[in-house]
C-alpha cells in the first residue's frame, strides 16, 4: 500500500514511501530524521510537533502525510539559513526561555510565524498566538519576554536579557538535542506493553504463543522472564510486571517488541488474558475498612527498606507527638478546625517517558533515558535482572521535563529484558494515555487540621491528620505521606503538635513524586487555615507569619533542631515588596470581585550523596564530569557557573559532561532540590582540588608563596604584584608536560547528619531533612462572581535561595513552579470513575497555557553574606508548593468564601458563593 | 495510532463527489483537526479516507452587500479570521475564530470540516445559526440548502446522506442596527466551550427589538435556538431586567449533560448568565 512521496522540507527535497495512514509528524521524526520537532500528546494539544506548513504553523501530528505533499514545510531544523541562529531562537537563549527545551521548537516555530504574520505584536498578541504551545517549564514569563525582544530586534532596551546563558540553549533552540525518543539505532525495535483493563484481579494466564507467532514479533515477555523478586521505593510490594495480580487499570501484564509499532500493537491483541476479576477498592475510606478486600494478601511477607506499621491495605501508619496537644488546646484562646481534599494531579512533563536499550558488542546493556536518576535505573535494572551492574550503563539524554515524573526506575528493567531477549536495540515511547493512565502522579490526601492559637496569633498547639490514598503500590506513598507529617506544622514554630499520617493501598495508579512530594498537599491545608485565623484574630497575613516562623535554633515537629531558618527573610522580601508597590485592583462590582492572598511554605531538601570531578585542558578550560543529569532546572549551567568563578575563567571555558552512569562519578539524583546545594558542594571541593594543585605548582614556578596567589581573569596572579602572573593555560600546559597530567581532582559531599528527637516520631521514613528552603508568594485573583471563574492576575514569589548561583535559571524554575501551582489550584485534576481514570488528555486535563499564566514577579531573596555552597538552598520544588493556598486565600479575600478542596473549579466557586438547586 | 485506509484525492469538486458516491465506508476528511484524533482513538477506522482540504473550487470567502457571505467549505478557520471583509462586516465571526483552538488547528481545521463533525461543543454553528446562516450541501446528483440550524441530528450527527458534503455556508447581509455577540465559557483560554451562548440583535429605526437570535452551544446535542426568549424580546427596548429573563429562559430551554466538566445545573446557570451578558452585549452594539 506504500507510495513514494515527494516533499519539500527546508527548501530540501525528499524523496520517502509512505503510508496513507502516517502523520506528517511520524514522517518527519522517523523516516527522515528531522528529530527536531518533538511529540508530545499526538492529538493537537500541546503544539510541540508544530511546523511551518505554507509559511502556517500547523500540529504535525493533525497532518496527514500524503496532504502535506508537494507544500513547503519548514521545520525548527530549517529556519536559519547558515550556522548563525535567527533572531528569534537568539532571543530564547538571551533570556534564557528555554529549560527542558521539549516544547523549545514548536515554541521557536509559532514565534517565528507570529513575526513573519505580525512583526510587532503587542505582548497580549504574543500571548495569544502563543497558546497552542504548551511549557510546564517556564511560566512562559521568559517566552514571551524573548518573543517581544525579537520582535523589537533589539531597537529599544526597556527589555533588558539575562547576563548568564545557560550551556545547552543554543541545541535546544535549534532542535539538536537529542532526548531519548530521538534516538535511532540501526535494527531498533518498537516495544509495547500490554495493560490492564481491570483495576483488580487474579491473573489465572497469560498465553504469549500467538502473539509470538506473528510475523514481525521478535520477542513477549511476561513476569516470568524474571526473577521471582518483588522491588518498591519503601516497600518491596511491586513485581516489574503483574504476576499474582492485577492491582490497577493500566498496569502492565506482558510487553513486546517488535518490527514496527504497527506490528508491536497487533501483537498485543493476540496476548489472551484469563484474569479472574476481584472486588475494587477505590478509595481511602473504602480501604481503611476492617472488611475491605485486601490489595496486597501477602502485604506482612513484604520486605521494607526501614521499619514500618503497616496493616491490611495501610501501607504506613506514622505518629509525631511533640509537646502535649490536649494541654495546648486547652491553653489557646481560640482553636480552628478545617478538613481539606486535593486531588491526584500529574507532573505532565511534554516529554511522555522513553527508554531506549541496546546490547553493546560485550553483552553489556546500555540504557538511554531522560532520566533524573540514572544510578538508581543502573542499580535498580541489576536489581530486577538478577545481574551486576558493572553489565549495565545507564546515560541520561536530554530530558523534557521532569518534576518528579522521570526520577524513579519504573519500565527501564523491561526494555532492557526486551533487549536482551532480541539482542537488539528496543525503544519504548509512552503515549499521553499512558503517560495519565499509569503514571506517578501526586498523591490525593484527606488533611484535617485543628489549631489552637493565643489571641496575638501565637499557635500553640496542632493535631493534624493526614489520609493518603497511594493507589496500588506504596511507591512513593510511605515517603509523601511521612513529608507531609513533617511539614505538616508549616514554616511555624508550634510547641505542642501531633501528627497521624495513613498511608492506604486502593486499586487505582500508584502515586509518586511530583514536585515536593507531600508538600503542596499540607502546606495548602495549614496555609488556608493560618489565613482564617488571621482574619479571625484581626492580624495581618504576613505578621501571623512573622510570629511564628521557624527560625534558626528552632526545632522541627520531628524534633530537628534548625541550623539556620529564612523564612522571615523572604517574609520580609514580601512585605517590602508589597509597601514599595502597592498592588491595587478594581473594586469589587456586580460581575466582578477581586482580592490577594499570602501563603508561606517550606520544604526539606533531599540529602544523599553526590560526587563530581574537574579537570583542566591545556588551553585553559575545565571539564567538569557529574553525576547529576539536566532535567532542564539548569544544573549544567549552575555547576559551571560555580567551576567558572572558583577558577576565575569564563564560562563558556567550562564544559560539563553529566549524568552517564559509566563515565560520570556517583549522584544519587536530580530530585528533591537538592542538585544546586548537594552537588554544588562537590563541584566545590573538587574546584578546590585543582585549584590547590595549581596554585602549588604556581608557587614553585613562580616564587610566591601560595597564599599571595589568586585565580582571576584566567590567571594565577600574585595578590600584591600585577606583574607577576602566570595564565591557568600555560600552568596546565607545563603540568601536563612536566607531571605527565594536569590538575585533575574530584569532590565528593554527602548530606550533613540531620539528628531528630527518636521519642517524638513512630513508623516515618525520613523524619529529619538536611535543609530547608523557605518562601512566600503573594496572589492577586479577579473572580466572576456570576460563573464562578477564577483568573489569577499577578503572583510575586519570595524565594530565600540562601545564596543565588544560577539567578536567571533560578527565575525561571520560580516562574514555572508558580505556574504548575495555578494548575494546581484552578484546573488541573485526575477524574476516577471507580478504579477508571476518565481524563487522559490535555484536553480534559488542563495544564495552563500561557494567556492563563499571568506576571509572574520572582523576588530571590539571599542570606547575608552568604557563602559557596553551604548556604545554597534548592528552589525547584518550594516554586510551586504555595501558590494554590494563596490563590485560594486570594478568592476568600475577593469573596468572603472558603473553599477547601482542589481545583478551584468555576462550579466549586460558584456553590460556594449561592448554592445551587 | 491510526488504523490503515486508504487515501483517496479527487482532482476537483466533482470527481470527488464522484469517489464518494462509489465508495462505502468512505470517510471525508477536510482539514482533520477532529477526525484525525477520533481515528486515533479507534473510534472510528474507515477503509476510505476522502481528501477534499485541497479542493480550490470550495476555498472562497465572498462577500456582497446584498447577498451577504458565502464561505466555501474547505476555507481554513484562520482565513475567516483574518478576513477583512468579514471583520468589517461580522465581527462577531472573527471574534469567535481566534478563540478557537490555537492557530495551529485554526490554520489547518476548515469551516466545513467543523460544521460536519456536528460537535455540539464546536464554536462556529451556534454563531452561524445567530446569525440565520444557510448551509449548502451536495452529492454527484445535486445540491440541497437548508436553515443551518437544520443541519444537526444528534451529537456528531448530520442530515448529511450517504455520498453528500457540505459545499457552502451563507450567511445573510447584516441588517442595519444589527450586531451579533458570542462568549464561550472554558477554563483555559484555548480550551473548547463548557457552554456557549450567541445572540444576534437587530433593532428598529425606534431602538426597539426588530428581530432577535438565541443560540445555546453545548446545551444538548445539538446547537439550539431559545425561541421563547427570541419571543419575549421581540418588540421589546432595552432593558437589563428583561436580558436577565432571556437568561432564565435559556437556563431552562436546553438540555445540558452533567459530566466532568461541569454539572448540567451549573451549566444551565451559566447558559443563563452568558445569554444575558451576550444579550446586552450585542444591543449596545446594535444601538451603535
Amino acid at each position: 500500500m506504500g507510495q513514494r512521496v515527494e516533499f519539500k522540507i527546508n527548501k530540501k527535497k525528499y524523496s520517502v514511501d509512505i503510508e496513507g495512514e502516517e502523520t506528517l509528524l511520524e514522517v518527519l521524526r522517523d523516516k527522515i530524521g528531522l528529530t527536531g520537532t518533538k511529540m508530545g500528546c499526538n492529538q493537537g494539544d500541546c503544539g510541540s510537533c508544530t511546523v511551518l506548513l505554507e509559511g502556517k504553523p500547523v500540529n504535525s501530528c493533525l497532518v496527514l502525510a500524503i496532504d502535506a505533499q508537494g507544500k513547503g514545510i519548514t521545520t525548527i531544523e530549517g529556519i536559519n539559513d547558515d550556522e548563525k541562529l535567527h533572531r528569534i531562537q537568539q532571543a530564547f537563549v538571551e533570556f534564557n526561555a528555554i529549560q527542558c527545551g521539549f516544547c523549545t521548537p514548536g515554541m521557536v516555530i509559532t514565534a517565528y510565524a507570529l513575526l513573519k504574520e505580525n512583526p510587532k505584536p503587542t505582548v497580549n498578541e504574543i500571548r495569544h498566538y502563543l497558546q497552542g504551545n504548551l511549557c510546564r517549564c517556564t511560566g512562559y514569563t521568559k517566552i514571551v519576554e524573548a518573543v517581544q525582544w525579537a520582535a523589537l530586534n533589539g531597537e529599544r532596551e526597556e527589555i533588558s536579557h539575562d547576563s548568564v546563558k545557560r550551556l545547552e540553549g543554543e541545541e535546544k533552540v535549534r532542535g539538536k538535542a537529542v532526548y531519548a525518543g530521538d534516538i535511532k539505532k540501526e535494527g531498533m525495535l518498537v516495544g509495547k506493553f500490554l495493560r490492564s483493563s481491570i483495576p483488580h484481579g487474579r491473573i489465572k494466564e497469560i498465553r504469549t504463543d500467538r502473539a509470538l507467532s506473528h510475523p514481525g514479533v521478535e520477542a513477549v515477555i511476561t513476569a516470568y522472564d524474571f526473577p521471582d523478586r518483588r522491588i518498591g521505593f519503601i516497600i518491596h510490594d511491586e513485581y516489574i510486571m503483574a504476576k499474582d495480580k492485577v492491582r490497577y487499570i493500566g498496569e502492565i501484564m506482558a510487553a513486546v517488541a517488535a518490527v514496527d509499532e504497527k506490528t508491536a500493537q497487533e501483537a498485543l491483541e493476540l496476548i489472551e488474558v484469563d484474569i479472574e476479576e476481584l472486588p475494587g477498592v477505590f478509595t481511602y475510606k473504602e480501604s481503611v475498612r476492617e472488611d475491605a478486600p485486601l490489595i496486597h494478601e501477602d502485604f506482612d511477607k513484604y520486605t521494607t527498606e526501614v521499619p514500618l506499621i503497616r496493616d491490611r491495605n495501610i501501607c504506613l501508619k506514622g505518629r509525631i507527638k511533640k509537646g502535649d496537644v490536649e494541654k495546648g488546646f486547652e491553653e489557646s484562646d481560640e482553636i480552628f478546625e478545617d478538613s481539606f481534599t486535593v486531588p491526584v494531579v500529574h507532573q505532565a512533563a511534554l516529554e511522555p517517558k522513553t527508554v531506549v536499550a541496546e546490547i553493546d558488542h560485550n553483552g553489556r546493556i546500555h540504557i538511554f533515558s531522560g532520566t533524573a536518576r540514572p544510578f538508581a535505573v543502573q542499580s535498580g535494572i541489576a536489581e530486577v535482572l538478577g545481574i551486576p551492574m558493572s553489565r549495565i550503563q545507564v546515560t541520561a539524554t536530554r530530558m523534557g521535563g521532569h518534576f518528579g515524573s522521570k526520577g524513579e526506575i519504573t519500565f527501564e528493567p523491561i526494555v532492557a529484558m526486551l533487549a536482551l531477549k532480541t539482542g537488539k536495540p528496543v525503544k519504548v515511547e509512552m503515549t499521553r494515555e499512558e503517560e495519565f493512565l499509569a503514571g506517578n502522579p501526586r498523591h490525593m490526601m484527606d488533611i484535617h487540621i485543628k489549631t489552637g492559637v493565643k489571641r496575638d496569633g501565637k499557635i500553640i498547639a496542632r493535631k493534624v491528620r493526614l489520609e493518603v490514598d497511594t493507589g496500588a503500590y506504596a511507591y512513593f506513598g510511605p515517603l509523601a505521606t511521612s513529608t507531609a507529617m513533617n511539614l505538616a506544622s508549616g514554616p511555624y514554630s508550634i510547641p505542642n503538635i501531633y501528627v497521624e499520617g495513613i498511608c492506604a493501598y486502593t486499586n487505582k495508579l500508584s502515586c509518586g513524586p511530583c514536585r515536593g512530594p507531600g508538600a503542596p498537599q499540607v502546606i495548602f491545608a495549614g496555609e488556608v487555615q493560618l489565613d482564617r485565623i488571621a482574619r479571625s484574630l484581626g492580624i495581618d497575613p504576613i505578621e501571623i507569619r512573622l510570629k511564628n516562623a521557624l527560625k534558626a535554633n528552632d526545632t522541627t515537629a520531628t524534633g530537628q533542631v534548625l541550623k539556620d531558618g529564612g523564612y522571615i527573610e523572604a517574609l520580609l522580601a514580601l512585605k517590602r515588596y508589597l509597601t514599595e508597590n502597592p498592588q491595587t485592583y478594581p473594586a469589587q462590582d456586580e460581575t466582578k470581585a477581586y482580592g490577594m492572598g499570602i501563603a508561606g511554605g517550606f520544604w526539606g531538601m533531599g540529602g544523599a550523596g553526590s560526587s563530581a570531578m574537574v579537570k583542566l585542558n591545556e588551553d585553559g578550560s575545565a571539564v567538569l564530569v557529574m553525576g547529576a543529569a539536566e532535567t532542564g532546572a539548569g544544573s549544567e549551567t549552575a555547576m559551571a557557573i560555580l567551576v567558572s568563578q572558583g577558577l576565575g575563567i569564563p564560562l563558556d571555558m567550562v564544559r560539563v559532561i553529566s549524568g552517564d552512569t559509566d563515565t560520570c562519578p556517583f549522584d544519587f539524583g536530580a530530585i528533591g532540590s537538592r542538585t544546586t546545594q548537594a552537588m554544588g558542594t562537590a563541584v566545590h571541593r573538587a574546584i578546590n582540588g585543582v585549584k590547590e594543585q595549581l596554585l602549588n605548582f604556581a608557587e614553585g614556578h613562580l616564587g610566591i608563596p601560595k597564599d599571595a596567589l589568586e585565580l582571576k581573569e584566567g590567571k594565577i596572579k600574585a595578590k600584591e604584584r600585577p606583574d607577576i602572573s602566570i595564565s591557568i593555560a600555560k600552568a596546565v600546559h607545563m603540568m601536563t608536560t612536566v607531571k605527565g597530567g594536569p590538575p585533575v581532582a574530584t569532590g565528593t559531599n554527602t548530606a550533613p547528619s540531620t539528628p531528630f528527637n527518636q521519642e517524638y516520631v513512630e513508623g516515618m521514613v525520613r523524619p529529619a531533612r538536611p535543609f530547608f528552603s523557605f518562601c512566600v508568594q503573594a496572589a492577586i485573583v479577579q473572580v466572576d462572581k456570576l460563573t464562578g471563574k477564577v483568573d489569577v492576575l499577578k503572583v510575586i514569589a519570595s524565594h530565600n535561595v540562601g545564596k543565588a548561583v544560577f539567578k536567571e535559571g533560578i527565575e525561571g524554575q520560580i516562574q514555572g513552579g508558580v505556574a504548575m501551582g495555578i494548575g494546581y489550584a484552578l484546573t488541573e485534576e485526575s477524574i476516577f470513575d471507580g478504579g477508571r481514570l476518565v481524563n487522559d488528555s490535555f484536553l480534559d486535563y488542563r495544564i495552563p497555557t500561557v494567556p492563563d499564566v499571568p506576571e509572574i514577579i520572582p523576588l530571590i531573596v539571599e542570606k547575608e553574606n552568604p557563602k559557596i555552597p553551604e548556604d545554597i538552598r534548592g528552589v525547584g520544588e518550594p516554586a510551586t508548593i504555595p501558590t494554590a493556598p494563596a490563590i485560594v486565600n486570594g478568592v476568600y479575600d475577593a469573596l468572603g468564601v472558603r473553599i477547601n478542596r482542589l481545583p478551584l473549579t468555576p462550579e466549586r466557586v460558584f456553590r460556594a458563593i449561592k448554592p445551587l438547586p | 495510532m491510526i488504523h490503515d485506509f486508504t487515501y483517496l484525492k479527487p482532482g476537483s469538486l466533482k470527481e470527488a463527489l464522484a469517489m464518494y458516491a462509489e465508495h462505502d465506508d468512505c470517510k471525508v476528511i477536510c482539514g482533520g483537526q477532529s477526525l484525525l484524533i477520533v481515528m486515533r482513538q479507534g473510534m472510528i477506522s474507515p477503509e476510505y479516507v476522502l481528501d477534499i482540504k485541497h479542493i480550490k473550487e470550495l476555498d472562497y470567502i465572498k462577500f456582497d452587500p446584498k447577498d451577504g457571505l458565502r464561505i466555501g467549505a474547505t476555507t481554513t478557520h484562520r482565513e475567516i479570521e483574518k478576513s477583512d471583509v468579514i471583520k468589517k462586516n461580522y465581527p462577531v465571526l472573527v471574534e469567535m475564530e481566534r478563540k478557537l483552538a490555537s492557530v495551529q488547528v485554526r490554520n489547518w481545521g476548515t469551516i466545513g470540516g467543523n460544521l460536519a463533525h456536528a460537535d455540539s461543543a464546536g464554536d462556529p454553528a451556534p454563531v452561524l445559526i445567530a446569525l440565520d446562516a444557510e448551509i449548502t450541501v451536495g452529492n454527484k446528483d445535486g445540491q440541497r440548502t437548508m436553515p443551518l440550524e437544520d443541519f444537526f441530528v444528534d451529537y456528531f450527527e448530520t442530515v448529511l446522506q450517504k455520498g453528500e458534503i457540505v459545499l457552502e455556508v451563507h450567511v445573510p447581509a447584516p441588517a442595519a442596527r444589527s450586531a451579533a455577540a458570542y462568549q464561550k465559557f472554558n477554563l483555559l483560554e484555548s480550551d473548547m466551550g463548557i457552554v456557549a451562548s450567541a445572540a444576534s440583535v437587530t433593532l428598529d429605526e425606534n431602538g426597539a427589538c426588530k428581530d432577535v437570535r438565541i443560540v445555546l452551544g453545548n446545551a444538548g446535542p445539538t446547537p439550539r435556538r431559545v425561541k421563547r426568549a427570541e419571543e419575549l424580546l421581540k418588540g421589546k427596548t432595552y432593558d437589563e431586567a428583561l436580558f436577565a429573563e432571556a437568561g432564565k429562559i435559556a437556563s431552562e430551554d436546553c438540555e445540558p449533560v452533567s459530566d466532568i466538566h461541569a454539572s448540567e445545573e451549573h451549566r444551565r446557570h451559566v447558559l443563563g448568565v452568558l445569554t444575558k451578558r451576550m444579550l446586552k452585549k450585542a444591543w449596545e452594539q446594535a444601538r451603535g
